[in-house]
Parts: C-alpha cells; structure tokens; sequence
C-alpha cells in the first residue's frame, strides 16, 4: 500500500521517484515505455523481473500449440499504476494499436519474451509479442483481438 | 356383461340420427390436411433449425475469420519487402561508415524474415496459398529470403562488400514477392468470395426454408380457424337440432322410448308416461321389459333390449306389432317403430310406441262408414230394381189400354161408350198404382228428412181395436182369423196414436197379406211403466233367415212377395222401423219359414193419469169462455153444422164457407178470434187457405187458425199443415179440445189442465142440440149414408165408373162418421179413401166392402142411440146439408 501510494506520487510529477519504481534500465534497451512521467527503458532482464505468467494455446499465425511466457499486462499497469486512458502499442516495422487501459484483464494478454521455453528473436516475432490466451476463451478469437495482437513490440505510449 | 357384447352388429342397414352422428367425411379431410401440414410444419422446422446451425457455423466462422487480417498481412509483407530494400539501397556507398544503415539493413530484413515465416506457418495463411503452384512459389521464396540470412549476418565490411549482389539479388526477388503477392491477393479473394456465396446461399436456403414454415404455419392458422367455425357452427346446429328433437320428444303424442344396449330405459316422454300410467321414477333405468311383452304360443314374454336390437338388425323396423303393460296389470295392443343409434358413443334404440287401442277404433269406424256407404249404395240399386218392377206392371196397362183405345177409335163406330166403360177405368186403376208408389217413396224422403211426433193422451185399446176391425174384412178373404188377444187393458196412454197406428196398421196388414188359411192374433202387455210391447203373431209364410236380416230395411222385397205376387214397394217395414226408433222404441221380428212370424213392437207409452173423470160435470175447462168469433171453413155439411151447434151452445158468434176459396174471402172481410180449417177440402185446401190468410193483407194475418184433419196418416201433408197452422184437431171435433183452444186465443191458461177424455162423439151430438134436431141430424146421417154406402160398395165392384169421383164420396162420408162418432167406419173409410187417392183400387175395393159390411151393425147402434133420445118435441125433417 505504501509502494503504490509512494508509485502514484512519482506518476503525479516526480519523474525521479519514477525511476526508482522500475528497475534500472542495465542492458539492452527492448521495451520503451512513455508515460506522462517520462520515457523508461526496459531491457530483456527487468522484463524478466516482473512475475512470469505462462500459458499454451494455438495461434493463427503458428504452426501447433505454442507456450508462452511473459509479463502480465495488468502487471505493467498496476506497476506504472496507470488505470485509465490509452495504451499506444508500436512495433518495429511501425505497425501501432491504441487500446483502453481498461480493456486489459488479469487472465487476458500477455507481453511475451519466450515462445516455447526460449526467447523470442526480431526475426522470430520477438523480442516482445502482445499475446493472448486465444483457445481459453472464443472473445480471444475475433479480428480485433487477432489485431491487437502486435509483435516486434518496442514501444509503449500512455495518453489519455 | 359387457356392452359390447349385448349389442347387434351396427352395420351399414342402420342409418344413423344426424344429430348424434361422429365427424363424418369432411372432418376427416380436415384431419387429413392438418397431418399434411404438421409434417411439413416439421420438417421445415428441422431443415430450419439445420439452416440456422449453418448460418450459426458461417458466421462463426465469419467473426473469427483471419481474412481481412491475411490480406492486409500480404500487403504488409510487400511492404516490409521493400522498406528492406530501401535499406539495402540507403547504406551510402561512399565510404562512410555506414553502422547505422547496416542496423536499419538489419532490423528490416528480420522484420522481413518473421514476416516470411509468419506467412509460411501460420493456419490462416494456408488458405490463401492452398494453391500448389503458388505454394510453390511462396516456399520458393522462402527459401531465397531464408538464404539471405547469412549474408545480412557477415560481418560488416563483408556485408558491404556484398552490398551490390544483394542489390541485384533483391530487384530478381521484387518480381517474385509482386507475383507472389498478387496472385495470393487473388486466391484469397476468390476463398473469400466463395465463403460469402456459401453464407449467401445458406441465407438464401434459410429464407426460403422460413418461408415455407411461415406459409405452414399461416396455412395451419388458417384451417385451424375454418375448423373451429365449423365447429362452432356444427355445434350451433347440434344446439338446434337438439332443441327440436327435445321438442318432438316432449310433445309427440306418441310414446318415444330410448334404451340402451342392456334394455334399460334411457328416457321416456311424456306420451310414453300416460301411455303406460307410469313416472319417471317408476321407469327410468328401469327394463324395457317393464313395458312391453310380446304374444307367443306360450303366452306373453317379456321383449328385451337384445330383442328389439335383434328385431333392427334383421331389418324390421316398423309396424312391429307388441302388447304394453301399465302396472295395474292392464294389457294393450302397441304397435312400434324402432331405429338404432349412437349416443355417446354407445348404441341405442329408438322406439317410437304407438296405442293401437285408438287405431282400430278409427279402423273400425272407417269400416263402418264403408259398410254404411256399400249399403246406401244397395239400397239404391233395390230401389231402382223395385220401383222399376212395380212401375212396369201399371204403365205396360196403361200403354196396353192406349194402343187397344188406338184400335177401337179406328174399328168400332161408337167407340166412347166402350172407352168410358172399359179403358178409363183401366188407365185410372194403373195410374193410382203408379201414384201409391209414388206416395210411397215420398213418405220415406219425409220420414228421412225427419219425423214429427205430436204426443197427445188416446186410448191404445181402442186404437188396436179398431185396426184389428179394420182388418178382418181383408183377413177374412185370406181364410185368416184375426183376433185381438190382450188380456189386460192398458187404458189410455201419452204418444202419438197416428205414429202407432201406422206401424201396427202396416204389421197387421202384412200378417194379413202373408197368411192364408191361418191364424193372426194382436197382443199387447206393458212390460214396465214407460214401455208398452205389441205383437202381431201369425202362422203364415214365414221368411227364412236371410230375409229375416233384411226385412226392415228399405225396398227389399221378399221371395214369397215376388212369388205370389203380392203387392208393396217394400218400404212398409223401413217406414216402421224408423217411425218406431223416432218414437224411441225397438221393432224386431222372429220368423221360422213355412210356419209363421211374430213382430213385435216396442214403444215408450207412459199410462195417462186420468185425474178428472168423464162424469166430472163441470170441470173448470168446462167454463165457457167468453163470446169469440169463429170461422168454420169445412165442405161437410154435417160437420160445419155440428162445428156451429157445439160453439153457438157455448155462446160464440161463427161464420161458414164451404171451401178454401170461400174461406179467404171471408177472412178477407171481416176479423175472426180462431179460424177451424179443414184440409182436405175442394176449389182450394185448408193449407192453401191458411198461407193465403197469413200472407194476404186483411183483418186476420195473425189470427189462431186451427186445422181439422181426419186423416190418420200425416206424410207431407201433416207437415205442411203443421207449417201453414197453429194447431190440429182431429175429426171428430171434440167439446174440451175445441174449448183449450179457444182459451188459447184469449191467453187463457186452460191448455196447462189436464183434459178430461174425450166424449163418445154421439153423445157431443146428443148434448149440444136439442132432441129433435138431434133425431133429424141422425135421420139424416143414416140416410145419407144407406145410400152412399150402397153407392160406393157398386161402383168400387170393378173399374171405376165416370162420373162424380169416388174419392169425394169417400171422404165426404167419412166425415160424416167421423162427426158421430161412428169409429169402425170412419177409420175404414179414411183407410179406403188413402188407398183410393193412392190408385190401390184393390185395397180401396175391399175397405169399402167391408164397410159396407159392418154399417148395418153400426147403423143399428146409432139407431138404439137415437130412439132413446126424448120424444117430447115433434120430429123435424130439417135437414142441415
């Protein structure tokens, strides 16, 4: 409770205290994450610092189940204690989405790093891939969450 | 027991009611319909709800369909195809580090790369590349963008080194990746194409497949509607045909019993309650076996339902003929009706009772009223037969007579002489003949148009004993003796004598004609107070048993009357018996053949209370009214004059004339208080007379006229007398009726007392005048009749002389017999001059000769009577005529 009260601060002004919430951006930059704090880096190990969520399903764009591993997204949120307005999602070859916020439920999307037990490659749909558990649920399997299912993921943009 | 089993086979002879009828033909087409239609309504269900799976799966397919995603993922992988490209192309060649074109270079290339392998791999994508030559071609450039691999991951001076190969290698690859690309493009539209069609002709199916079930079901509605009208329009009849069969039952007058299969009344109406004395209580549920029984050779037995459902199903239904039972143990003859039908579903039978009690009265009494007609129609004929016989024998004389008149006029020089002794008095004779059948048959038309009776007081001894005396002259020419045998005498008696005489006249006269050689004996005894038996029994022909059934009826006339040619139009005894049922009495006969006959009579004749005796010297009647004037209207000298000498005695004033003529005119003078008319009279008769006085303006339109008859035979005259006058007196006059009916005239009430008997006639005579004329009144009579009588007995002796017409003669001496009370001969006299008048010469003939007989023993009588008159004045030779 302290930590969210002290995380909420940092997101009304305090960009350093931001800084402090996630971990430090050591290695290679994979995810950037802008906020109406400021922009952080995220490399491949602070990713892999959030608790790991995992899940098997099929997709359409796959050959066979395929397990997943990765960052809840309602993790991410919670983290950045965003809870309102839009997510901009951006991949490398410039593909963009903009989701509610408030779309995102606790046993829905995923950001992905390992695909089958090891992580993901750019030419492999990696390093980050939004996906969903599309055979736990036929709401997982419409054009638009098949849409929203962006890989190559680089970038993430809050607006309101 | 079941019904099932009690019941007849209901097979198609039995018609059954419409009012309880099952759904015939018409419901079951309906039936037949609805199963038509709920079979189509199903399978349009199925086919529907197989329609909206499909559509369900399409659109499933539809909504988690990666299409739009494919295309736009061909598209991009185009692009990403050439932003590698442009990266290749951008890396400057100039020598200048290039790191960070080579990371661009790099990063498009495995954006390309994941691209490639997305399109190779995944599900959606094989659709659009089913195609095995475009398959081919994707893999072929798979390979080629996969072999690119190690070259991009040299290092870079090695990669740059590369650089324009790449170039050259990546401008070869556009053209594929364009082919590639488009030839997807098209393949993925042409799947989509088909899916859409396939969506489309699912839609349409279901379109079609829901129409078929909205025309079912709208057809269903439909039928279902005209069903439930017809319905409640069947039920609406059934409502009204139930209404009049209830009204039929309750009110027909014929019992209607409904029992079911077991025999068990179901319902009886109310015909059948009064029919069989029973309630509803004593018969509903109870066996038809209650009612009804049926006669066979061991007696009644009971009919059972089974018997009656049997008795249908053999095929008889009607005029089924059974005995019904009321519970006081009475039996009547029924006749049925029976029908089978259904209610509710069970079998039931109809039977409709009728009470034959009443029908065989009404057949009896259409039988009857045949017979009567088939008799009428006999009776006809015997008319014809018998009249035409009997009108033979006189007109072939009178025809005969006409042709020997013909011969005579050419032949003989003289011939009026012959014609007026031989031939008038023949033709007179048959003409008589012919005019008593007449008579005859007119008496009967009167009789049957109705008969008066005139009820007064008279004395039955007297009246039988004068028809014996009447008779004995004819007897006696038949060898008969005839004898009155009453032992008793009855005395004096209320009826109608003229009636009474008739009849007996008319018995006695047929014993006479009917025996010969024999014995007829007159009987009479009361049998009680009212009735009076008289019975004439004689040992003549007798008549078989045949003839004996007929005698009374009209005109049959018997073997023997054929056979010895004994004359009568046969009507005698039909005249008798109806004149004896007027009278409320009985006639009847009993006959054995060759032995004899009795007849016998019957009559209501209740004695006359004789309160006042004759000897009564003054009864109050007696009085003498006060002085009235009288006209007298009489052709007998006689008469008229004792008529003036009994009123002038009494104080009244009279006026005479001879005939009716003569009494008109007088009347036309001046006024009178009674008029006495004879009827019988010359120039114009007492009937014609009266009607002139009523009819003609003068003094005495209303004036109380009285008849004076001595006929003792009514027949059209009495009732045209009765019509045309007040009264009747008969001849001779008597004192106390000439006295009740002058009272009358003065609204006296006289006529309430009883009468007193009549005086003998002679002793009147005596009364009113003085001796002396009382001697030359006598003189006179028995002169005139010494003479007359001779006179008559000559002349009626053969055919009948010219010259002044016996029937005159005749009747002007029976009223001077009657005026003296000379009975025997005044009653033969008035019989002769009924026969002469009715053309029978013969029996004519014969009344005068026994006339002619019996004066000289009368003459003497009245003879006794006047000198014993008082010799105290000289004799007069006055004669009044």
């Amino acid at each position: 409770m302290y930590r969210l009260i002290l995380f909420l601060m940092c997101l009304s002004g305090l960009p350093l205290s931001a800084a402090d919430t996630l971990p430090a951006g050591t290695g290679v930059p994979v995810l950037t994450i802008t906020t109406a704090a400021g922009t952080h880096q995220l490399g491949a190990e602070e990713l892999r610092s959030f608790p790991v969520t995992e899940f098997e399903t099929t997709t359409i764009w796959t050959e066979g189940p395929q397990s997943f591993a990765g960052v809840r997204v309602t993790d991410l949120l919670e983290r950045l204690g965003v809870s309102s307005g839009h997510m901009i999602l951006t991949a490398a070859n410039g593909y963009q989405i903009r989701l509610p916020v408030a779309d995102f439920d606790p046993d829905g999307a995923i950001i992905a790093y390992d695909r089958n037990g090891s992580a993901m490659t750019l030419r492999d749909k990696g390093p980050l891939w939004l996906v969903y558990p599309y055979d736990s649920d036929p709401r997982f399997r419409s054009e638009i969450v098949y849409a929203n299912s962006i890989w190559q993921l680089d970038r993430i943009a809050f607006t309101d | 027991m079941t019904q099932n089993q009690d019941s007849p086979p209901l097979n198609g002879t039995a018609p059954q009611d419409p009012g309880l009828r099952p759904p015939g033909p018409l419901r079951s087409g309906a039936m037949f319909r609805m199963a038509i239609l709920g079979l189509l309504l199903a399978i349009s269900a199925i086919v529907v709800i197989y329609l909206l799976t499909e559509v369900r799966g399409k659109l499933a397919e539809l909504s988690s369909s990666p299409q739009d995603n494919v295309q736009w993922t061909l598209a991009q992988t185009e692009v990403e195809f050439l932003e590698f490209v442009l990266a290749v192309n951008r890396v400057p060649q100039d020598g200048t580090p290039p790191a960070d074109a080579l990371r661009q270079l790099r990063l498009r290339y495995d954006i390309l790369y994941s691209r490639m392998r997305t399109i190779q791999d995944g599900d959606a994508y094989h659709e659009g590349f089913a195609d095995p030559a475009l398959s081919r071609r994707l893999s072929g450039l798979s390979a080629e963008i996969y072999a690119l691999a190690d070259r991009i991951d040299q290092p870079n001076d090695r990669l740059l080194a590369d650089l324009s190969a790449l170039r050259s290698d990546l401008t070869r690859l556009r053209a594929q990746v364009r082919i590639l690309m488009t030839e997807g493009n098209r393949a993925l539209s042409v799947a989509s194409d088909q899916a859409r069609r396939g969506v489309s002709l699912v839609l349409t199916r279901l379109v079609i497949a829901s129409m078929v079930l909205l025309v079912t079901v709208a057809t269903m509605a439909i039928l279902f509607r005209r069903t439930a009208r017809q319905s409640e329009a069947r039920l609406r009849q059934n409502l009204v045909t139930s209404g009049r069969m209830e009204a039929i039952f309750s009110t027909s007058r014929d019992g209607i019993a409904v029992i079911n299969a077991a025999g068990r009344i179901i319902a009886l109406n109310r015909a059948g309650y009064e029919m069989f004395g029973r309630t509803e209580a004593d018969t509903s549920g109870k066996s038809i076996a209650t009612l009804l029984a049926r006669r066979t050779e061991k007696g009644l037995e009971a009919v059972t339902g089974r018997y009656l459902f049997d008795t249908v199903a053999a095929g008889r239904k009607t005029a089924i003929r059974k005995v019904g039972l009321r519970p006081d143990g009475t039996e009547f003859p029924v006749e049925l009706s029976l029908n089978i039908s259904t209610h509710e579903r069970a079998p039931i039978c109809v039977c409709v009772i009728r009470d034959n009690v009443h029908q065989a009265t009404v057949e009896a009494e259409l039988k009857d009223s045949r017979d009567r007609a088939r008799a009428g129609e006999r009776a006809k004929a015997r008319f014809l037969g018998v009249i035409s016989h009997e009108m033979r024998t006189p007109l072939n004389g009178i025809l005969g007579t006409i042709s020997l008149i013909g011969e005579d006029l050419d032949t003989r020089e003289n011939p009026v002489k012959e014609l007026r002794e031989t031939y008038l008095p023949v033709l007179r004779n048959s003409a008589r003949i012919l005019l008593s059948l007449v008579n005859d048959v007119l008496d009967i038309t009167q009789i049957e148009s109705g008969i008066r009776l005139s009820a007064r007081p008279f004395d039955l001894d007297a009246l039988l004993s004068d028809l014996v005396a009447a008779e004995q002259g004819q007897a006696r020419i038949n060898g008969n003796t005839l004898q009155l045998s009453t032992l008793t005498p009855i005395g004096r008696v209320q009826g109608d004598p003229d009636r009474l005489r008739q009849v007996v006249g008319n018995l006695l006269t047929n014993a006479v004609k009917f025996t010969r050689d024999g014995r007829i004996t007159l009987d009479s005894f009361r049998l009680n107070n009212d009735i009076v038996e008289i019975q004439i029994l004689d040992t003549g022909f007798g008549m078989t048993e045949q003839e004996l059934s007929r005698v009374f009826d009209d005109f049959v006339r018997t073997d023997t009357a054929v056979i010895r040619q004994i004359q009568g139009s046969g009507l005698g005894l039909g005249i008798a018996r109806d004149l004896v049922e007027a009278m409320n009495g009985e006639i009847g006969a009993e006959s054995v053949e060759g032995e004899g006959s009795l007849f016998w009579v019957r009559v209501p004749l209740k004695p006359e209370d004789t309160g006042v005796t004759p000897a009564d010297p003054a009864p109050p009647l007696t009085q003498a009214p006060r002085s009235s004037r009288i006209l007298v209207v009489e052709d007998n000298a006689t008469n008229r004059f004792i008529a003036r000498r009994l009123l002038e005695n009494d104080g009244h004033r009279v006026s005479e004339a001879v005939n009716g003529a003569e009494g008109v005119e007088e009347a036309m003078r001046s006024a009178f208080d009674l008029i006495l008319m004879d009827v019988s009279m010359p120039v114009m008769d007492g009937i014609t007379a009266a009607q002139e006085i009523r009819t003609r303006p003068g003094p005495n339109t209303r004036t109380r006229i009285v008849a004076l008859t001595a006929q003792v035979t009514g027949g059209m005259d009495h009732v045209r007398t009765a019509r045309a006058m007040d009264a009747v007196l008969h001849k001779p006059l008597d004192r106390h009726q000439l006295r009740q009916q002058i009272a009358m005239v003065h609204g006296g009430q006289v006529a309430m007392a009883p009468a007193p008997p009549p005086e003998p006639p002679l002793a009147t005579l005596v009364q009113s005048v003085d001796p002396a004329t009382a001697r030359r009144l006598i003189d006179g009579y028995l002169k005139e009749t010494d003479e007359q009588i001779d006179h008559l007995f000559r002349n009626t002796r053969g055919p009948r002389p010219a010259g002044p017409d016996l029937v005159d003669t005749i009747h002007a001496l029976a009223g001077s017999a009657a005026s003296f009370g000379v009975r025997g001969l005044h009653q033969l006299l008035i019989r002769a001059e009924l026969a002469e008048r009715a053309g029978d010469t013969t029996t004519a003939s014969r009344l005068v000769a026994r006339a002619a007989r019996s004066w000289p023993a009368l003459r003497e009588e009245i003879r006794v009577t006047r000198d014993a008159l008082p010799v105290d004045e000289p004799e007069s030779t006055d004669n009044p005529g």
